[in-house]
């Protein structure tokens, strides 16, 4: 297994910051809000590695900092400290002055403009977010929002657009007589669906799912998360699962994270963090589980 | 091909209070290639712990586990990466759990077709036809091959499980307690896919309860807690 993504260090804070930060915030001291400047850190000192081809989870209760951490690679939100590289792939050939010369890693990917961030994101990631207003404009249509992307990603041709747009579509089951209508006719299980088909747009060999079925009932939760793991399989994708749910973590990924106030308390494959579990936060975790 | 030494296993239970639990204390064996190893001792001694612990489901507390692998050379299992240890799981270990678990709403032939489509690049009819003649042997009914084992009483899940496992022919096989919910007549079955998979060379280590399947297939046994 080769590493595809690593990031070292990442922080995100929203304040000024202190002395006593360090001391006063993280899972040891149980907040991630500094008791003497207010300081929140979001994502503190989190180091990870995504292989080619892995489902790598990330677990946690809300406010632990799994989504910062998606935004933070996502380059949505800027990092506040850190180091991020992609391994040289094929998808990211065209991208300029990325890579050094002879180079197998990039360079620190948090350190570079925005349009160059915005090409390596275009070129190598696809997200989809728990809110589909987020990743969708819901009052353009569905073609539309995948054709937005295409464009972005130096697409021309309108029909070669919509031919494409209609086999994402269809690849995610939404009936292709709707692809003219704009995603806030549909139910929320469609609209991740029409989500998921605008983040393959691009055919990017990451994909970041960001709590993807919370919200939606069980029936409709079993479909996406069953069109997920097929896609996993059918274009070998690497993906970062967040999820609060265990269930889900433990149907897609072999490895997990578990994040607490803004920190990675533990880390190991999937089976040994459900059925021996070291931290007590973890053990919690999957005491709470449902069975 | 395995050699275990001074293994031992604590949990920490942290939500209760902080709780020690001694599972597994000082306990060696090896088991040469090609050999079957029976695991004996009475409930709760910490058979399946140990089998957990070579799969790195559960992990050690103490001590050493050298897999000759071939992937790595040998590789101890308490200490490899996750990346290695996914490797060893994909290529090389099987695990035999004692319930079925299985990704939900698969079709059963398809959770047997599967590893053997993954893991040794067999193209999918062949691998679904392989599928079937494991099914038939263990006497899963075929109309049953195209439903999900969710359904399917204890020791029908049980073969299935077995069927998963013995497929792909790895080299080494952890089974916990591979016969219990099952009749005399399919545990037979079942033993006989077990000795004719070691015949071609893989090595088991397996627990089970019934002294008398025990002494039916292990080649050796070792006993764990108690005196020895």
């Amino acid at each position: 297994m080769e590493p595809l993504l690593r990031a070292h260090g990442l922080t995100r804070r929203f304040g000024p910051g202190c002395d006593a930060c360090m001391d006063g915030t993280g899972a040891r001291s149980e907040t991630n809000r500094c008791p003497v400047c207010a300081t929140v850190w979001a994502c503190r000192d989190v180091s990870l590695e995504l292989f080619r081809e892995e489902a790598l989870g990330i677990v946690g209760e809300s406010g632990s900092g799994k989504s910062t951490l998606v935004r933070l690679l996502h380059f949505d939100w800027p990092a506040t400290a850190g180091f991020l590289e992609v391994a040289r792939t094929p998808a990211l050939e065209n991208v300029p002055d990325l890579f050094q010369e002879g180079c197998a890693w990039s360079r620190n990917l948090l350190a570079m403009d925005k349009f160059r961030q915005r090409a390596v994101r275009d070129a190598a990631m696809g997200i989809v977010y728990q809110h589909p207003q987020l990743g969708l404009r819901m009052g353009v249509s569905s073609g539309g929002n995948i054709a937005e992307r295409l464009l972005s990603a130096g697409w021309r041709s309108i029909g070669a657009m919509r031919k494409r747009a209609g086999g994402l579509l269809e690849r995610t089951e939404i009936p292709l007589e709707r692809m003219d209508e704009p995603p806030r006719n549909f139910s929320g299980g469609m609209q991740q669906r029409v989500q998921i088909a605008k983040a393959l747009s691009g055919d990017p060999p990451i994909l970041l799912l960001d709590e993807v079925t919370t919200g939606l009932d069980l029936s409709v939760q079993a479909r996406v998360l069953d069109m997920v793991r097929e896609l996993r399989d059918e274009l070998r994708l690497s993906m970062l699962v967040v999820s609060h749910d265990l269930g889900v973590i433990n149907l897609l990924c072999q490895r997990t994270l578990v994040m607490r106030n803004g920190e990675v308390v533990e880390s190991g494959l999937t089976d040994q963090i459900l059925q021996d579990p070291q931290h007590s936060y973890t053990q919690l975790l999957v005491a709470s589980q449902l069975q | 091909m395995l050699v275990v030494q001074n293994l031992s296993k604590m949990f920490h239970l942290h939500m209760q209070g902080g709780l020690s639990v001694r599972a597994l204390d000082g306990v060696s064996f090896h088991v040469r290639r090609g050999r079957f190893l029976g695991l004996s001792g009475p409930s709760g001694a910490g058979k399946s712990t140990v089998l957990k612990c070579i799969h790195r489901t559960y992990l050690a507390s103490g001590g050493s586990l050298a897999f000759e692998s071939a992937a790595y050379g040998t590789v101890d299992l308490a200490t490899a990466t996750e990346a290695q240890v996914i490797q060893l799981r994909r290529s090389e270990i099987g695990f035999v759990s004692q319930f079925l678990r299985v990704i939900p709403r698969v079709p059963t032939l398809d959770l047997v077709a599967e590893p053997l489509q993954i893991r040794q690049g067999i193209p999918l009819l062949e691998a679904r036809e392989r599928a079937e003649r494991i099914l038939d042997r263990l006497r899963i009914p075929r109309p049953l091959h195209s439903a999900y084992p969710a359904t399917f009483s204890g020791g029908e899940q049980q073969r299935v499980n077995i069927a998963r496992a013995v497929g792909w022919e790895p080299s080494l096989l952890l089974l916990d307690e591979p016969t219990a919910s099952l009749d005399r007549e399919s545990a037979g079955i079942v033993l006989d896919l077990l000795s004719e998979l070691r015949d071609r060379g893989c090595t088991m280590v397996g627990v089970f309860h019934d002294p008398e399947m025990l002494s039916r297939i292990a080649d050796e046994t070792v006993r764990i807690g108690g005196e020895s």
